[in-house]
């Protein structure tokens, strides 16, 4: 049984065709992003499978069920952007309403507040939230049942460094477990870094690529003669200025190749930092955009 | 059962719900103290001008017995005696004013009503009597014969009347009175009453559509609860789309809080002008009377015929507590039915401003020049229609109070229904 089943789905906003005949197959727990420019279809594409848009055509079927099962969201949970919060209740309230829908103990409120680290402003009214604390509650009610598939819409929009880790950590953790997550970013480095498995959004269709195909690395140099080591390296890899030091693009077995090169005209390496990236790459690919634009 | 408390609670948790409810509450509050120090005022010049006339009387009686004593003095008897008489009426006239002004300062009112009685009872008992009039047009019969019976049953339970603008015969205005001119500015001001007590404004405040507004505002306040979140920015409506319940269900917990919180606010909102009043008059008399027209005999050769007919047209009282207690069950039913209307609107039209107002309309325009049997707005102004007052002015006895409770029920069911479809095929629950 599929996780997740989209067959033949299309959705149109007048003559604008949005999703066109789409078809997407999930069978096993893990992350997948779904990426696209602004206004490519990303939010109506999670509102129709889950069913708070319509569909013109096609089915969703989520975990075996149709997604026109209202109880289908007992395994399934979509975080959606914060204006589907109540300002003046708080934080506490909502949870506990998703709890009690649930049928899931309230004591589940308190646990799950803890987990997404907003517990010190669990009982304040979301009207005072800011916008990550927002996320940080939606996250929670997405968490309240436990999910078996999560979608997620731009979950780290408005997270400040250390939220964006714990988000990565929750989302690592909850695909560890077994569930199945799609979330849909801008952030295409905070995409590296969760995942390997990209649906890319282009034309109203999806185009998956699995990133470990597509990967690129690149080391960080932090080096005592900035000058000369790019000297020695422009001319044979990619290379870049970062401050005190090169960033390049290299292979693994090429990283030795360059360390001894360093050595050999006596430059010091006080630090190196590896890099793994290919959605940036991979999305200029796709979308036909150049460095310059 | 969640839902509907999640509902409750948010609507609970709106600061600008309980702005505009302390806002009525505190404009009702103040709109009692207004109108009782308006009352106090009226009586106090009640009091004055009696007081006036005493003194005035006194005055001339002075003045007669002066030109009496000239009078004796030239040997003029019969000039004497005509000024004797003057004076001994103009003494009797003072006494009798200076009486009355203390009646009216001591609330007495078993004495003026005494006394109003002994002014009616004689139009009454003899037709060929001249009819009472205010400047030169007459007092309708129908309203002379009102007016005795409601003293009457005034005195036989010791009532306290309304404050009226005249130390003269506190009359009960009717539908069959046909002043005009300034003399219908007059019988408005000397029959305008004003309620002291608590029960005594409520039923004025009734008469005042009082009921509509209050029901227009709750509905304003709590009737936009799929409106306000199925805005462009505001999207409560999807919070509820992920969840595992089925949105029918929704669409009932919103419209069920609303309608809770609809009525609770309008029965506060009624209780209001009586908790009040104890701390000041005191509430009143539930026994005070209020006229219930028969109606009249439509005229055998066509409604251009209708007349309304003084003199044998019937009439009946019933009691203040009969009245409230059909108004109270006739607001559930108005909020029911007003409360529908505008959530109806609302899925419609996402301004409550706009649907407060286009309801709004739709009511008193309904209410005020289509008095129809199958005009639900007919039945909003339930003063007139308890009283059956619309019911004889049309000749259709059918504007009656059971009818309008069914009519506004079922039309209510109706649209409810349609506002239930309309959501379900909006939200796609039919797929």
């Amino acid at each position: 049984m599929a996780i997740l089943s989209v067959s033949n789905l299309s959705k149109s906003y007048k003559k604008h065709l949005v999703l066109d005949e789409i078809e997407l197959t999930i069978d096993g727990p893990g992350i997948w992003a779904l990426v696209g420019p602004n206004g490519t279809g990303k939010t109506t594409f999670l509102n129709v499978i889950t069913n708070i848009l319509p569909a013109d055509s096609g089915t969703v079927e989520m975990l075996g069920k149709s997604n026109k099962d209202p109880s289908i969201f007992k395994q399934v949970s979509f975080l959606q952007d914060n204006s589907i919060l109540f300002d003046y209740l708080t934080g506490y309230d909502h949870l506990k309403y998703v709890c009690d829908v649930n049928q899931i103990p309230k004591t589940r409120v308190q646990e799950v507040a803890e987990y997404v680290g907003m517990e010190n402003y669990l009982h304040k009214l979301v009207g005072n939230y800011s916008l990550g604390m927002k996320q940080h509650l939606l996250l929670a009610m997405s968490l309240v049942n436990h999910p078996k598939l999560l979608f997620l819409d731009e979950p780290l929009n408005g997270l400040d460094p250390t939220s964006s880790i714990l988000m990565r950590k929750i989302l690592r953790e909850l695909a560890d477990q077994g569930t199945t997550i799609l979330l849909s970013s801008h952030n295409l480095a905070e995409i590296d870094r969760v995942t390997k498995q990209i649906l890319f959004l282009k034309d109203g269709k999806l185009i998956e690529k699995d990133l470990s195909e597509h990967e690129i690395t690149f080391y960080h140099f932090i080096v005592s003669n900035q000058t000369k080591a790019m000297e020695l390296l422009s001319d044979k890899y990619e290379t870049d200025n970062i401050p005190n030091g090169l960033k390049v693009q290299l292979s693994n077995h090429q990283l030795n190749t360059v360390i001894d090169l360093f050595k050999e005209h006596q430059i010091d390496i006080f630090d190196i930092e590896k890099e793994v990236t290919g959605s940036e790459k991979l999305y200029q690919e796709i979308f036909e955009v150049g460095e310059e634009s | 059962m969640n839902t509907f408390r999640f509902e409750c609670k948010k609507l609970r948790k709106k600061k600008t719900t309980w702005l505009a409810f302390f806002i009525t509450l505190i404009g009702i509050i103040g709109f009692y103290l207004f109108h009782l120090s308006v009352a106090e005022k009226i009586h106090q010049k009640n009091i004055a001008w009696l007081d006036y006339l005493s003194q005035m009387f006194a005055s001339n009686a002075e003045t007669a017995a002066l030109d009496k004593k000239k009078a004796e003095e030239a040997g003029d008897t019969e000039k004497a005696e005509e000024f004797h008489n003057m004076m001994v009426s103009f003494q009797k006239s003072s006494e009798n004013a200076k009486q009355d002004k203390e009646y009216f300062a001591n609330e007495e009112w078993t004495y003026l009503i005494e006394e109003d009685i002994r002014s009616l009872e004689p139009l009454i008992e003899d037709s060929a009597f001249s009819a009472h009039y205010i400047e030169d047009q007459p007092i309708s019969m129908f309203t002379v014969r009102a007016t005795l019976e409601e003293k009457q049953r005034l005195q036989k339970y010791d009532i306290v009347p309304f404050i009226q603008n005249t130390t003269y015969t506190n009359y009960l205005p009717t539908i069959y009175d046909d002043f005009s001119g300034s003399t219908l500015e007059e019988w408005e001001k000397i029959t305008e009453r004003y309620g002291r007590f608590g029960f005594y404004f409520l039923y004025q405040l009734i008469q005042s559509y009082f009921l509509p507004i209050i029901v227009l505002i709750g509905v304003f306040l709590f009737g936009n609860g799929i409106s306000s979140e199925s805005g462009k920015k505001k999207k409560g409506l999807h919070f509820y789309a992920t969840l595992p319940f089925s949105k029918g269900r929704l669409f009932f917990a919103k419209y069920a809080s609303g309608l809770l919180y609809t009525l609770g606010f309008t029965f506060m909102m009624l209780l209001t002008p009586i908790v009040t009043s104890l701390f000041f008059k005191g509430v009143g008399s539930l026994k005070y009377p209020v006229l219930v027209y028969d109606g009249s005999e439509p005229s055998p050769y066509g409604s251009h015929y209708n007349a309304l007919d003084p003199k044998n047209d019937t009439f009946h009282f019933i009691e203040l507590q009969d009245y409230f207690l059909k108004v109270l069950f006739f607001s559930i039913i108005l909020v029911i039915f007003l409360y529908s209307c505008y959530f109806l609107l609302s899925l419609f039209i996402k301004n409550p401003g706009i649907n407060i107002i286009l309801l709004g309309s739709m009511t008193f325009v309904g209410m005020k020049f289509f008095p129809k049997v199958y005009n639900p707005f007919t039945y909003v102004d339930i003063h007139k229609i308890i009283t059956r007052e619309i019911a004889t002015i049309q000749f259709n006895p059918a504007i009656e109070y059971q009818t309008g409770m069914i009519l506004l029920f079922v039309v209510s069911l109706i649209i409810t229904f349609i506002s239930y479809r309309f959501f379900a095929h909006r939200n796609r629950l039919f797929q």
